[in-house]
């Protein structure tokens, strides 16, 4: 018996014996690497009580990514509600932000910073990617939780992004994210671009934060606060703006009940978002039905009059509504924002349009 | 009212970039500190109770909403002054010939239902 184990088992020869300790040495330390690892991520994560991880994606247009964005956006209002916790926000796995989902984000991550207990420490665990680290930066997050991140802006796509906020209607603001591109872009474009920002800052003031004393806690720090941020990206200027208000189709049946009515008779039922949003912009009158009272959503479009190519997004609630060369689209999400959030994208070199 | 000079017996002249704000916005003082009504309060119900000519430099501003000009100018139709009389004593300065067209139009209809 002794003899045919002996014949079945290969010797070794001193070469492979030697090999073979190597690879025995090597998975050894591999696992006590792994084991040291793991285990410091589990002392690391054992500090903070809650962690909230952030999606790979920060976007509000593609549907999956929305619903995921949204849940982490929800994840972090509910910290607003809590007492002695330590909160991570983990972007370890993010590795896009698009611009739209990165102004809702920092203009949720400013409310909250203002209405959660003192007791409350929220933190971000960086990104693999250093883009979106250096993205975070320039929106000013870090100093918004007081963190501070040796961070320095290299990449030529995020040292572009400007960015503002406040209350009401300040037109000189407008100089904080577009003043540098005088000259880049013709007058009647910035004209134009002003034009739609003021009318959206004005609305923001009149429509989106309606009976605040009557809300809760969250819903009524608004205090008519909006933020804007503009990037320049493959020869596009890329300007959002947004508020955490009730939204347009929430607005418009409590400001303008008659164009509710209508529209609803109209539709023979009550409107979507989508159409509430569409009617409001194409509106001619206003919310008190004076004729005088009715430019504003639609000067929002104004400025694709001024440029060809240009395309405006609006996102309010469930509801976006986009116009590109004249063309119009309507639609409706299954999961809604907070608020409305409204972008331009103008080519920076096109052709001043001829009307 | 701020930093307007007599260019005639009667008549004011108003830059508003220089004498009122680069960054005219909103329609009431609540929206904002340079709005329309703001504008109105300052410089045209002035103009308009002294019985004085105002000539108004529209170009230099970075831009004027429709809220800003409705109120400043259809306001002060709506406040009792008469059309005409508004648009005579009122005069117009602008590069964007479209803009005062606009204006007249907002005083012409400012009290329109």
């Amino acid at each position: 018996m002794q003899y045919k184990i002996t014949r079945i088992m290969k010797r070794l020869s001193r070469k492979n014996k030697l090999y073979h300790i190597r690879v025995t040495l090597k998975r050894t330390k591999r696992k006590q690497r792994h084991k040291r690892r793991s285990e410091k991520l589990t002392r690391v994560n054992s500090q903070w009580d809650e962690i909230i991880n952030a999606p790979s994606v920060l976007s509000i247009t593609d549907k999956t990514k929305r619903t995921k964005f949204l849940r982490f956006i929800n994840a972090l209002q509910l910290t607003c509600n809590k007492h002695n916790k330590k909160i991570l926000l983990d972007f370890s796995n993010t590795s896009t932000m698009i611009a739209d989902a990165a102004l809702l984000f920092r203009a949720h991550i400013c409310r909250t910073v203002n209405i959660i207990q003192p007791s409350v420490t929220i933190k971000i665990r960086l990104s693999s990617e250093s883009k979106v680290n250096e993205a975070l930066k320039q929106i000013g997050v870090f100093s918004l939780l007081n963190q501070n991140p040796q961070i320095t802006l290299t990449d030529p796509d995020v040292v572009h992004w400007r960015y503002a906020q406040g209350t009401g209607a300040e037109g000189e603001k407008y100089e904080e994210i577009l003043g540098g591109y005088d000259g880049a872009i013709t007058s009647a474009l910035s004209s134009g671009l002003y034009l739609g920002l003021t009318e959206a800052m004005t609305n923001t003031r009149q429509h989106a934060y309606p009976n605040r004393e009557n809300r809760s806690n969250l819903d009524s720090c608004g205090n008519n606060e909006w933020w804007m941020f503009s990037q320049e990206k493959d020869g596009y200027l890329y300007v959002v703006f947004c508020d955490l208000g009730i939204g347009i189709p929430s607005s418009l049946p409590l400001k303008n009940p008659n164009l509710w009515q209508r529209l609803t008779e109209k539709l023979g039922k009550k409107p979507s978002d989508s159409e509430a949003i569409k009617e409001a912009i194409m509106l001619s009158k206003s919310r008190t039905g004076k004729k005088h009272r009715g430019k504003g959503l639609k000067q929002l479009t104004s400025v694709l009059e001024k440029v060809e190519g240009g395309r405006l997004v609006l996102h309010s609630n469930h509801g976006c509504y986009t116009i590109k060369c004249g063309a119009q689209n309507a639609y409706d999400y299954t999961n809604k924002i907070p608020g409305t959030l409204i972008s331009w994208s103008l080519p920076l070199q096109a052709k001043e349009a001829v009307y | 009212m701020v930093a307007t000079a007599p260019s005639q017996r009667g008549s004011l002249l108003v830059n508003v970039a220089k004498d009122f704000s680069r960054y005219p916005a909103g329609r009431f003082l609540s929206d904002g500190e340079f709005s329309g009504e703001k504008f109105r309060h300052d410089f045209l119900e002035p103009a308009m109770r002294n019985n004085n000519h105002l000539h108004i430099c529209l170009d230099g501003a970075r831009g004027y909403g429709s809220s800003f000009l409705e109120e400043a100018f259809g306001g002060l139709v709506r406040l009792g002054y008469e059309p005409n009389d508004v648009l005579a004593s009122i005069e117009l300065e602008s590069s964007d010939k479209s803009l005062i067209l606009e204006i007249k139009d907002y005083i012409v209809h400012g009290r329109d239902e």
